[in-house]
């Protein structure tokens, strides 16, 4: 759809002018409006795409979305670790000869499948080693953080007490000396 | 807003201002050229910005909030702000739920009237029966249900978003969002990275958009306080007051609060007798951790520690007008920056009442109380104790530091909101009406 006419004459009346962009601009404002209320895609209305992705750093992680990071990635690695070799299809393009290129294709590929499981277990296992101490390690976190918690409740009871101790120390000598009274001056003794 | 010479937009509205000396100027060409170039918004915005810097109309505003509906501190933020710009601009009110203008006054105290009320439900909630439209039940997976906001936002001059919900595209000329805090990180339908300007309401806050969504943010604007009381009862009253939401996980901490005066009025019933302690707060009808403060307070007839939910604002203000000090501990354990007071309106209520805050030193607590000056800030329940006795024990240390704390509260009045916020958009609109 495209905009019709609008061109304005070189106006000696600055009024008249006004009002002919006042017109113009209502004009293309109404059939910008209905034309904006065709368009169902925000994306469209603006010409570009809006959304885009986020990427986020594993050091940034506040107390409360660790936990949660833990769980993804541990069941993620889980999913993974084990590799096995992916069963390739074989195929020819040579309409004589396919049949035995296909055939010493698959000879050779049973031979180094052999060495490729090998190193592939061996990987396996590494894997599954360093999954097993990363857990170990995360165990071992919860437990530090726990026992940390605990801890801090105690420090928290026992710094109360001590307040709550250094104000009967300052109640009782404040009550002594005020049972003791007013240094009597008169007394030899108190001087 | 981009300024340069290049600007096909920009170079349109010169013309247009000057059209009157060039002759065959053609507005219809280069309008579709902006269009077929940048989208129909972008035209259409050309357009609006034309009308304003023509001076053939006020601008037009927008506020929006997604809680609009909700009693809250955020959105007394937003209605605040609005009411402060009823002289500047042409404003509409944006909610997704039923309200009214007269709510917000009865709500707020606030007159709205002069300002229009746009009721845009939103059809992924309203399917489900959700009173509050939680943008974290929004994934990648289903297409975001605030476009509908965002469509709207484009028929403004000025698009200000107050919701803490980041998912609404801006296609206003001028968007601002205000952030009352970063509470998820950037994922699918993050736009906050859009708006033309990012409003803040503490430091604190501040601090977390740059951690969490790598955003400089760029004008800072402390919330409206207004519980102001120049009749706040002299002396005061042996009444320690705490002001906040029963939250049903205890992010406010009312249960530390109340283990601190039992072991005062254990320890020290000579000194702690005739004082009272009072939890004011909103709560859900059925509230787990609500009952087991009442579990903890255990005798029910006891009359120095008393639970009041959900009172009104009259008999709040009485509370403020009477208290002694004021206690707030939300902060103290926490495992997330949100868990933190981002600002602490409650506490600069009670401080507007003249009395002395012992509260959390973090968030944005530490830009209201300055530590032992007009009031105190703790890091732990001994320091919460230690600090509350000095008072108890030192009426006059109450009254010094009282009036202190009536004086630092001053800078967070509803008046000096009111002049940053319009000097704020007049600065927008100088910038805008300029082309």
């Amino acid at each position: 759809m495209v905009i019709k006419s609008g061109r304005f004459p070189a106006a000696e009346n600055h009024g008249n002018m006004n009002e002919t962009i006042d017109q113009e601009v209502k004009r293309l404002k109404e059939d910008l409006l209905r034309r904006k209320e065709e368009v169902g895609d925000l994306r469209s209305l603006v010409a570009r795409e809006i959304d885009h992705e986020f990427e986020s750093d594993a050091m940034d992680l506040t107390e409360r979305e660790i936990e949660p990071f833990l769980e993804k990635t541990m069941a993620a690695v889980r999913e993974d670790f084990a590799l096995k070799p992916e069963p390739q299809t074989l195929t020819s393009h040579r309409r004589i000869l396919g049949r035995p290129v296909l055939y010493f294709k698959r000879i050779f590929m049973n031979w180094s499948d052999l060495y490729t499981k090998r190193i592939l277990d061996k990987q396996n296992r590494t894997n599954r080693n360093f999954f097993d101490l990363f857990k170990v390690l995360v165990l071992r976190s919860r437990w530090s953080r726990e026992k940390l918690k605990e801890l801090d409740e105690r420090l928290g009871e026992c710094e109360a007490g001590l307040v709550v101790m250094i104000g009967k120390a300052q109640d009782l000598q404040a009550r002594l000396e005020k049972e003791k009274g007013p240094a009597d001056t008169n007394n030899p003794a108190s001087r | 807003m981009n300024s340069h010479d290049s600007d096909p937009s920009l170079k349109l509205l010169r013309d247009l201002k000057a059209c009157s000396h060039q002759p065959g100027f053609d507005i219809s060409a280069e309008i579709e050229k902006i269009s077929s170039q940048a989208g129909l918004q972008a035209a259409f915005n050309v357009l609006l910005r034309a009308e304003v810097a023509l001076g053939r109309r006020r601008p037009a505003l927008a506020v929006y909030d997604h809680a609009f509906h909700l009693i809250g501190g955020a959105q007394k933020y937003g209605l605040t702000l609005t009411a402060a710009l009823r002289d500047l601009f042409d404003i509409t009110i944006i909610a997704n739920k039923d309200i009214r203008l007269e709510d917000f006054r009865r709500w707020y105290g606030l007159d709205l009237s002069g300002c229009a009320l746009k009721i845009i439900k939103v059809p992924f909630y309203e399917d489900r029966g959700a009173s509050f439209l939680d943008p974290a039940f929004v994934s990648a997976k289903v297409e975001n249900p605030f476009h509908v906001v965002g469509r709207e936002s484009g028929n403004y001059d000025i698009f200000v978003n107050n919701s803490m919900n980041e998912m609404v595209f801006p296609l206003s000329n001028v968007s601002v969002l205000v952030c009352h805090f970063p509470e998820r990180r950037p994922q699918s339908y993050f736009y906050s990275d859009r708006y033309t300007h990012v409003v803040y309401n503490s430091r604190y806050t501040a601090e977390w958009i740059e951690k969490m969504w790598r955003l400089v943010p760029h004008e800072h604007i402390y919330p409206p306080v207004d519980l102001e009381d120049a009749e706040a009862v002299r002396p005061k009253k042996k009444l320690i007051l705490s002001v906040a939401r029963f939250e049903p996980e205890g992010t406010k901490r009312q249960r530390e609060m109340v283990e601190a005066f039992l072991t005062l009025d254990r320890l020290y019933p000579e000194i702690i007798s005739g004082w009272r302690f009072i939890l004011v707060g909103g709560s859900e009808p059925k509230n787990r951790y609500l009952d087991e403060l009442r579990t903890l307070i255990g005798d029910p007839s006891r009359r120095n520690i008393e639970l009041r939910v959900n009172i009104p604002a009259a008999e709040l203000r009485t509370l403020y007008k009477e208290a002694s000090i004021f206690w707030h501990l939300c902060g103290i354990v926490h495992d997330h920056p949100s868990e933190v007071e981002h600002f602490g309106m409650t506490t600069v209520e009670a401080m507007q009442n003249r009395a002395v805050p012992v509260a959390y030193d973090g968030g944005g607590l530490r830009e209201i109380v300055d530590h032992g000056a007009d009031g105190f800030r703790i890091k732990t329940k001994g320091e919460l104790l230690q600090h509350s006795l000095e008072l108890i024990r030192c009426p006059e240390l109450i009254d010094k530091m009282g009036r202190a704390a009536h004086e630092k509260a001053q800078q967070f009045s509803r008046a000096r909101f009111e002049e940053r916020v319009r000097t704020f958009f007049r600065r927008i609109l100088e910038d805008y009406s300029r082309p």
